[in-house]
């Protein structure tokens, strides 16, 4: 399930033996070892693993924020260097621009590369439809509930009309009525806008909800611990939640996630490693 | 209640007690001046202040206008050298690294101890009162207005840079911006300063102005006078200050009502 199996051709990024080092205090740390899997064009996947797995290291270096200490990954056939051109950040925090309201905001990234024109502004104009914020045009980001503001988040992070959007923990800091809404209301956005998703996450709830493809991180060291396809159909309704297949890709993410726990606190021989 | 009847209400509650507290204050002192068989020169009734200010009223607005120019020139200096200071500290590290341990130095060196030497420097005129009116008031703009560049959402940043934003659309886009309260609540700081800046000028050496007005009238053991000078400083300061006020809250509304 190495990821090398699929059609290339069909995959926007590739992470191929990816290993990020970093040097502290207390030595080196190897935050990711060796992480290799595709993520295909349209799909929508879900990076899940506790705390210290390598999940926001590998978003940095998609995002070209971070450099690998070896290993690839490949964006639209190009390896990457640098920030590459058609991506969408979304963060835990929505980090607004205070003193702009929400269309302002939505244009920053627009802005910043340089597009601008009728096209632009009509662009603009139907993702705010997309993001279900149209009677918001003119709000501020404190007027706005913590939901909402993520709203204009991911409207900004889809104005430049990149092909991949990251999205790192982006409902975390929400409550879970507005968490579960913004699950929803993403799928949404995803089936009407087309675009590549890769979600990070440590609801696995939300992962097997939203995903095509889930892929499971351990850590210390982060590493994957395997890629799963989740088959359950699409469009799918908050109703999925409640089918026993659903249950089943729950658990097995689960027992993936806590059955190194399990065995440590078993005291079985294998428990270190 | 309804909003236009809490509204004087409010006022009239953040107004009162202060007003009340100085009449009281010239009241006693009224009393003293009168009964208290102190002479006018170490207590001047207030009532005779205030007939000194209308007596004497064309010669202190002339002193008043030259220290409320050389105030706000100093202070306009202030911000605008402040405000390029703090950009260069956060854009450019050698620049903080050479310049920053300086301002402090600056900052400590007691002003009074300067204004010789700008005397000096700048002869009698209003230069040297509107340098050391700048001297003492920038250092609070630059201070806020660092902090105000500086403290920028770090994920906001890694979101710029994940678009390739430039270094100048960091700047002007994100940086200025969200420094313009920190820059107002340092200029408001900066603009009381630069009054006081502008008197010690006007002591070491003038020929209008408040400062030398004080001075002069003191000597002459004219309290009534000085005292009618305080009157007309206090006013200048709380003017003034109020603009900077008012300027920042427009600042804040052309922000959508943003406040620190």
């Amino acid at each position: 399930m190495s990821g090398h199996d699929g059609d290339i051709t069909d995959a926007i990024v590739s992470f191929d033996r990816v290993t990020k080092r970093f040097s502290t205090r207390n030595g080196e740390v190897l935050a990711l070892e060796e992480a290799s899997f595709d993520v295909a064009r349209g799909s929508f996947i879900s990076l899940v693993g506790p705390s210290g797995c390598g999940k926001t290291t590998l978003l940095n270096m998609a995002a070209g924020l971070l450099e690998p200490t070896s290993g690839s990954i490949v964006m639209d056939g190009v390896p990457i260097d640098g920030p590459p051109r058609g991506l969408g950040l979304v963060l835990q925090q929505p980090a607004l621009l205070e003193w702009r309201n929400v269309v302002s905001n939505i244009r920053l990234s627009t802005e910043i590369i340089g597009l601008r024109g009728p096209e632009v502004d009509r662009h603009i104009d139907e993702l705010i439809e997309i993001v279900g914020l149209q009677d918001f045009r003119r709000a501020m980001p404190r007027e706005l509930s913590g939901g909402m503001q993520q709203r204009v988040a991911i409207g900004r992070a889809l104005a430049h009309s990149p092909s991949l959007l990251l999205m790192d923990e982006p409902f975390a800091a929400l409550d879970a009525f507005t968490r579960e809404e913004m699950s929803m209301e993403l799928l949404r956005i995803w089936s009407a806008t087309g675009k590549t998703i890769v979600f990070i996450t440590h609801d696995i709830g939300e992962a097997v909800f939203l995903s095509d493809r889930i892929v499971v991180l351990a850590p210390r060291p982060g590493r994957v611990r395997e890629v799963i396809d989740v088959a359950l159909p699409r469009p799918r309704e908050a109703e999925v939640r409640f089918t026993k297949e659903f249950a089943e890709y729950h658990h097995r993410v689960r027992s993936l996630i806590y059955g190194d726990r399990d065995r440590k606190e078993g005291r079985t021989p294998h428990g270190e490693d | 209640m309804s909003a236009a009847n809490r509204g004087p209400r409010r006022l009239a509650a953040t107004v009162l007690p202060p007003t009340l507290t100085f009449l009281g204050i010239c009241l006693v002192l009224e009393a003293l001046a009168r009964f208290g068989g102190l002479p006018a020169y170490i207590v001047p009734a207030p009532s005779a202040v205030i007939e000194t200010l209308i007596d004497r009223l064309p010669r202190i607005l002339v002193n008043s206008w030259y220290t409320t120019y050389v105030t706000v020139v100093g202070f306009a200096i202030a911000v605008v050298v402040g405000v390029l200071l703090a950009v260069g500290i956060v854009s450019w590290r050698p620049f903080d690294r050479a310049v920053s341990p300086l301002l402090v130095v600056a900052q400590v060196i007691p002003k009074v101890a300067i204004a010789p030497i700008l005397i000096v420097y700048l002869g009698y005129g209003l230069e040297p009162r509107i340098v050391l009116a700048f001297l003492i008031a920038f250092f609070p703009v630059v201070v806020n207005t660092v902090l105000g560049l500086r403290s920028v959402d770090p994920k906001l940043l890694d979101l710029l840079q994940s678009l390739r934003a430039t270094r100048s659309q960091v700047l002007f886009k994100v940086r200025l911006p969200n420094s313009l309260p920190y820059a107002v609540s340092g200029a408001k700081i900066a603009i009381t300063l630069a009054l006081i800046g502008t008197v010690v000028g006007e002591f070491t050496a003038g020929d209008f102005g408040l400062g030398v007005l004080i001075q002069v009238t003191s000597a002459q053991l004219d309290t009534a006078t000085t005292f009618a000078a305080l009157i007309a400083l206090s006013l200048i300061g709380l003017i003034t200050y109020w603009g900077v006020g008012a300027l920042g809250g427009l600042i804040a509304r052309m922000q959508g009502g943003r406040v620190l």
